[in-house]
């Protein structure tokens, strides 16, 4: 028999699974955090997302509170370059992704009952009469058994529900992206609307086989730094090379070099290629475009989002459709809730959704109000 | 088809997705209201370029020349002579 006393074991250090780990913690839960890498923060350290969407409605105030209002807050103090800013009719917070690490580790470190392991590997999970029973890892050569009163995927690519049953995961279906920060720009290199009078140019050059196609896909954005810009290739996560995109950033910036602001421009980190869609689990409800469109309001609420349809289609490209002024929809627990299971759960980019539903709901700022729900719902629901 | 026609036309149904503002008009603020975000404006870039065969440089795309519909509307008829 599984007891309330049993460990929350949460797989995945990113956004869901910390808010998840910090909002069990609060709960007086025992919590397992198990991270494959050597450090929490998902995504946002991993592949240098410096735009945090999701936290604000249009106005620019808060969609939810809780966790990641605290966040917001957290980052603010940390580093006085975090700040929100409003892109198109949207608003996201900028920050430097070694901040957020920084902080949410800080964060875990000093929440009792959370313990952090990393470097673990997931080798069995045993299931039995719809419930987790089991969970076998090795961590740093070393094997040991779980036995959770609840386990949460937050992989970001399901990739413990992928574990149980593939059947339970729909393939993921968007471009991924391969971030590179550069330094040394002059600091209004990329006001609005420089910055898409320069991917014309870019554009043109890739036209004229100046430069590779993978640049005709490209992002330039700000950083938190003035001399900070941002470069999001655009690729699938399955055709992505490490040493391939180096080579075609490198290009890049010697074709950047030439125009304004950029002569100083340096190449200071690479990310790591960030998935946006890696799969999503089949849940007991799936969220789908129409519900946010329509603004549905459940009554198993988790919590608020409104990010637009930001849909990165494998062949297509990028498709952006902003929701009414306004607007927002409920992102329910039952889409977090794996299908015929009572105690496996799955938040952030791999919930229950269609792609076009995932394409909004994936954001960091909606990440991080899904697992702060699934904490507090875990043994009540 | 004339060149108002056809921008009013996109800004509607591309840029706007069908959903017209309250106060919209030929002199709304298309980048203050953040309806002109960057992948909208370069979508409309992209689609008048091939529309009329013209390219946009780097001088060109500048914020007085997509502020509004009207502002735009000039730009076009003058880069088209």
């Amino acid at each position: 028999m599984l007891l309330h006393s049993n460990p929350v074991v949460i797989v995945g250090g990113g956004a869901a699974g910390v808010s998840c780990a910090l909002s069990a913690a609060a709960q007086g839960m025992n919590v397992m955090l198990l991270e494959k890498t050597t450090e929490v923060g998902g995504t946002v350290t991993r592949s240098l997302i410096h735009t945090l969407g999701g936290l604000f409605d249009d106005q620019g105030n808060f969609l939810n509170t809780g966790l990641p209002v605290e966040l917001t807050k957290r980052l603010s103090r940390a580093c006085p370059h975090t700040r929100k800013r409003r892109i198109g009719k949207t608003w996201v917070l900028d920050v430097n992704p070694v901040v957020y690490t920084n902080v949410i580790t800080d964060w875990i470190k000093a929440t009792p009952n959370i313990d952090v392991s990393y470097r673990v590997n997931i080798i069995n999970v045993s299931v039995h009469a719809e419930q987790i029973e089991q969970v076998s890892v090795t961590c740093n050569g070393k094997s040991r058994t779980l036995r959770p009163c609840a386990l949460v995927d937050t992989t970001g690519n399901a990739s413990i529900v992928r574990h149980i049953d593939t059947e339970l995961v729909a393939n993921g279906m968007a471009l991924g992206g391969f971030i590179v920060q550069l330094r040394g720009i002059a600091s209004d290199a990329l006001r609005f609307p420089k910055g898409v009078a320069l991917l014309r140019e870019i554009r043109k050059a890739v036209n004229d086989h100046k430069l590779p196609p993978e640049c005709s896909t490209l992002w330039l954005d700000t950083g938190v730094y003035p001399d900070e810009v941002y470069v999001k290739f655009n690729v699938m996560p399955e055709d992505y090379d490490t040493a391939h995109m180096r080579c075609v950033a490198k290009r890049l910036l010697n074709f950047l070099h030439a125009l304004p602001g950029f002569g100083r421009a340096f190449i200071n980190r690479h990310g790591q290629i960030g998935t946006r869609d890696a799969g999503r689990i089949k849940g007991e409800y799936c969220l789908t475009e129409t519900d946010i469109k329509m603004g549905r309001r459940f009554a198993d609420v988790a919590c608020r989002a409104c990010w637009p349809i930001e849909h990165w289609h494998p062949q297509k490209g990028i498709t952006l459709e902003y929701l009414p002024e306004g607007h927002y929809y409920d992102i329910p627990l039952s889409s977090m809730q794996v299908s015929g299971f009572t105690n496996l759960w799955a938040a952030g980019k791999c919930l229950s959704a269609t792609p076009r539903a995932q394409a909004s709901a994936r954001v960091v700022g909606a990440c991080w109000a899904m697992g702060e729900a699934i904490g507090k719902n875990i043994l009540g629901y | 088809m004339e060149i108002q026609e056809t921008l009013w036309n996109y800004i509607i149904n591309e840029t706007l997705g069908g959903r017209l503002p309250e106060g919209f008009d030929g002199d709304y603020d298309l980048i203050d209201s953040g309806t002109l975000d960057s992948f909208k404006m370069m979508n409309l870039i992209i689609y008048f370029e091939q529309h009329y065969q013209v390219e946009f440089g780097i001088n060109d795309i500048v914020p007085k020349h997509f502020k509004s519909v009207n502002a735009l509307v000039a730009f076009l008829r003058n880069k088209l002579g």
